[in-house]
């Protein structure tokens, strides 16, 4: 710095000298700014709260979207036709904030010759300039409508002007976001109904309602019947089985071996009754029995013992008693064979008849069940397009409800504006930013005019540059 | 070697008492002690370059010492003048300086002080003008020696210049500047010839390293010996302005 205190001091001083001149040749700004809140998504929005109680959404805007509220294109041109409309338009200052010469309205406006859509699209290119939205950093749903100008009373027209239409664009935006909704949903009924248009759910229903009755009394009618075709079908069974015994009875009658050995048996039993009457005689006529009597006795008594064996050998079906019954059982079932036949065929012909209107009444029911699951099936698979349908007619009439009821919900603060005036770069700014370029320059012109300064200024910088060379000294000086 | 010396005194306005106490002329006329050895602000600077132009004197033998710059003739007289000073100070020998600006900037004076003779120092050679001051340091006009060797009367000019040259123990050549030798070099080449050491004088803030590569690259091409550089210091008071109006208006910055 100090090889090259030209540039060092000049450089700070012609950055002082430019910040200084900046700074005066800025023009006063006035801003002014206006709170509002965006209220859709609290309980005290009159659109929203009705928009909620019949289930229904608003247009709903991110913060995002409402600092651009004021950067459309559409918002441009409607600002400009009302500023263009406005009373006080020729009081109003609308030069550039950067403008270096202020001009006159007139001069403003000198080339356009009072052409109205020259005079729009010159306002639509001033106006972007003057106002913006910001977010407040603390509250999510609070913002500020900043408006900046070269003029206070242009200042606080932009301002109501720039509120109004705010809150009519967002009205207006509010009524057409429901508007298409309501559009959609007319549009989606409509195509919807004609594509129903042959089919009835009415219809479905009383089908179905018919069907179910006829099956109730189909079913009831069988249950009763029930109870008789299985007391006629009993019958019938005993009748039958009866007869067939009855007929088998006769047919096998008593068998040879059974009388043979009935015949048998009653011979053996006269002769042990015989045998035991000779004992109990010998017994009796015997007042002391020698060793022979007692040994005939014991022969006798053996005897009679043996008799018994066989006896009880042979059946006891074989009994006296049992071939009697049998002979009876026979004799009577040959009395009633003719009854049981005619019974049979009697049951028989009562059994098939019952039986053939049964299972007509059965096949019936089973075409009752399935024509009454095929309308049932049909009815399950038309229901959402019914139900749909039902949901589209009721969220229209909601949503004409809440059409009529729009406010916006962008809400503005009511306090009187204040109003800064100020310079676009302030004093502090400009110096922190005249001394950052000073030193950033400085810098640079010092070490690009290092590194094309091709002046020896030492020693060290001649042997750098000389290697080949030696220093001998220094040149001799002289008083 | 005999020379024929015709002296007459210099006729010119100077301070000449002065001058003879800087040549250390005492009143009986003896003049022993050269005070311009004294008059060095930097001794110790030049005891550093004086004894190594010395050590080549003495041990390499060489005695013709030139010495050039990128245009500071004033440095050049200055060097040349100290080191002058420094052998006549260190022993007895016959110095002589030649130079093509004699009569402006440090040489003029000690010049106003110096008799003027006519010194043969050859047979058909031409009567050479010396300035002797004080049996100090002879001076000599390089113009007078140029137009001597470029003389087409003269046959050999080489012999010319090497009798010159024996005529002083030693010899300092204050070289002009660059531009003006490459302008007339048919006319310098002899005498460039005659350099057994050239050293350059870089002047700080001012001397370019371009500049000084330049006169390094020409006497090489001649194939003179490079002895080395010699710093000039600028004096932080007074000098700068003077260097500062010797620049081109854009090195302002």
């Amino acid at each position: 710095m100090k090889r090259y205190y030209i540039i060092t001091f000049l450089t700070p001083l012609i950055s002082i000298f430019l910040a200084t001149y900046f700074f005066i040749t800025q023009n006063d700004i006035f801003l002014t700014s206006n709170t509002f809140k965006y209220i859709s998504d609290e309980a005290n929005s009159p659109t929203n709260t009705i928009a909620m109680l019949l289930g229904e959404r608003t247009a709903k805007m991110s913060p995002a979207e409402i600092v651009a509220i004021m950067k459309s294109e559409d918002f441009h041109h409607s600002l400009a036709e009302r500023i263009y409309k406005h009373k006080d338009f020729k009081k109003l200052n609308l030069n550039s904030l950067y403008a270096k010469q202020t001009k006159t309205h007139e001069e403003l406006f000198l080339t356009c010759v009072g052409n109205k859509s020259c005079i729009l699209d010159k306002l639509r290119a001033v106006l972007p300039e003057f106002y913006s939205i910001e977010s407040q950093e603390l509250v999510r749903t609070q913002f500020d409508i900043k408006i900046k100008t070269l003029d206070k009373f242009t200042c606080k027209v932009l301002l109501v002007e720039a509120k109004a239409l705010i809150l009519e664009n967002r009205i207006k935006e509010t009524k057409h976001f429901i508007s298409e909704q309501i559009k959609i949903s007319e549009k989606l009924i409509k195509s919807k109904k004609e594509s129903m248009r042959n089919i009835s759910m009415n219809d479905f229903n009383e089908k179905i309602l018919s069907i179910s009755k006829e099956l109730e009394e189909l079913s009831y009618r069988i249950r009763h019947y029930h109870g008789y075709y299985n007391h006629v079908k009993g019958n019938y069974y005993e009748v039958s089985a009866r007869y067939k015994e009855t007929k088998n009875t006769l047919k096998r009658g008593i068998s040879s071996t059974k009388m043979a050995n009935y015949k048998k048996q009653m011979r053996l039993k006269n002769e042990r009754a015989d045998l035991q009457k000779n004992i109990n005689e010998l017994k009796s006529i015997l007042g002391t029995i020698s060793e022979n009597e007692k040994f005939v006795l014991k022969e006798l008594s053996n005897k009679s013992k043996n008799l018994d064996k066989e006896i009880r050998s042979l059946s006891t079906s074989t009994t006296e008693r049992t071939m009697g019954t049998i002979q009876n059982f026979i004799k009577s079932k040959a009395n009633a064979s003719d009854s049981d036949e005619y019974n049979f065929k009697v049951e028989g012909n009562r059994f098939k008849k019952i039986d053939a209107e049964y299972k007509t009444f059965m096949k019936r029911r089973r075409e009752y069940e399935k024509e009454l699951a095929f309308f049932q099936g049909k009815l399950e698979e038309m229901r959402p397009s019914f139900e749909y349908i039902k949901l589209l007619e009721s969220k229209l009439i909601q949503l004409k409800l809440v059409e009529s009821t729009v406010v916006s919900d962008l809400i503005f603060d009511d306090f009187k504006p204040t109003f800064v005036r100020y310079k676009r770069t302030s004093e502090g700014k400009i110096s922190v930013f005249a001394t950052v370029i000073a030193i950033f320059l400085l810098f640079t012109l010092i070490l690009i005019r290092y590194i094309f300064d091709p002046r020896i200024y030492d020693e060290y910088e001649l042997t750098k540059n000389f290697t080949d060379l030696k220093i001998i000294g220094h040149t001799p000086d002289f008083n | 070697m005999s020379t024929l010396k015709l002296k007459k005194k210099n006729d010119s306005s100077f301070d000449e008492d002065s001058l003879k106490e800087s040549a250390g002329d005492n009143e009986n006329g003896i003049n022993n002690i050269n005070q311009y050895f004294y008059k060095v602000s930097n001794h110790h600077e030049l005891f550093k370059i004086g004894r190594s132009f010395y050590e080549d004197y003495k041990t390499k033998g060489v005695k013709s010492f030139a010495i050039s710059s990128t245009g500071y003739q004033d440095s050049q007289q200055k060097s040349i003048l100290g080191l002058a000073s420094f052998f006549d100070h260190k022993t007895k020998i016959k110095i002589g300086i030649i130079s093509d600006n004699l009569f402006d900037g440090t040489f003029k004076d000690l010049l106003m002080a110096s008799e003027l003779e006519d010194v043969i120092i050859g047979e058909k050679i031409p009567a050479l003008k010396i300035y002797s001051f004080y049996d100090h340091f002879e001076f000599l006009d390089l113009k007078q020696v140029v137009d001597l060797v470029n003389d087409h009367s003269i046959a050999y000019y080489d012999e010319v210049l090497d009798k010159l040259i024996e005529n002083y123990d030693i010899i300092f050549w204050d070289v002009p500047e660059l531009q003006k030798i490459q302008k007339n070099s048919e006319k310098f080449f002899p005498i460039i010839m005659k350099f057994e050491s050239l050293s350059i004088i870089v002047s700080q803030r001012s001397s370019s390293a371009k500049d000084i590569e330049e006169i390094k690259n020409f006497f090489l091409g001649y194939g003179i010996n490079l002895k080395g550089l010699l710093l000039e210091s600028v004096k932080e008071n007074d000098d700068d302005q003077a260097i500062e109006s010797e620049r081109p208006w854009w090195r302002f910055f």
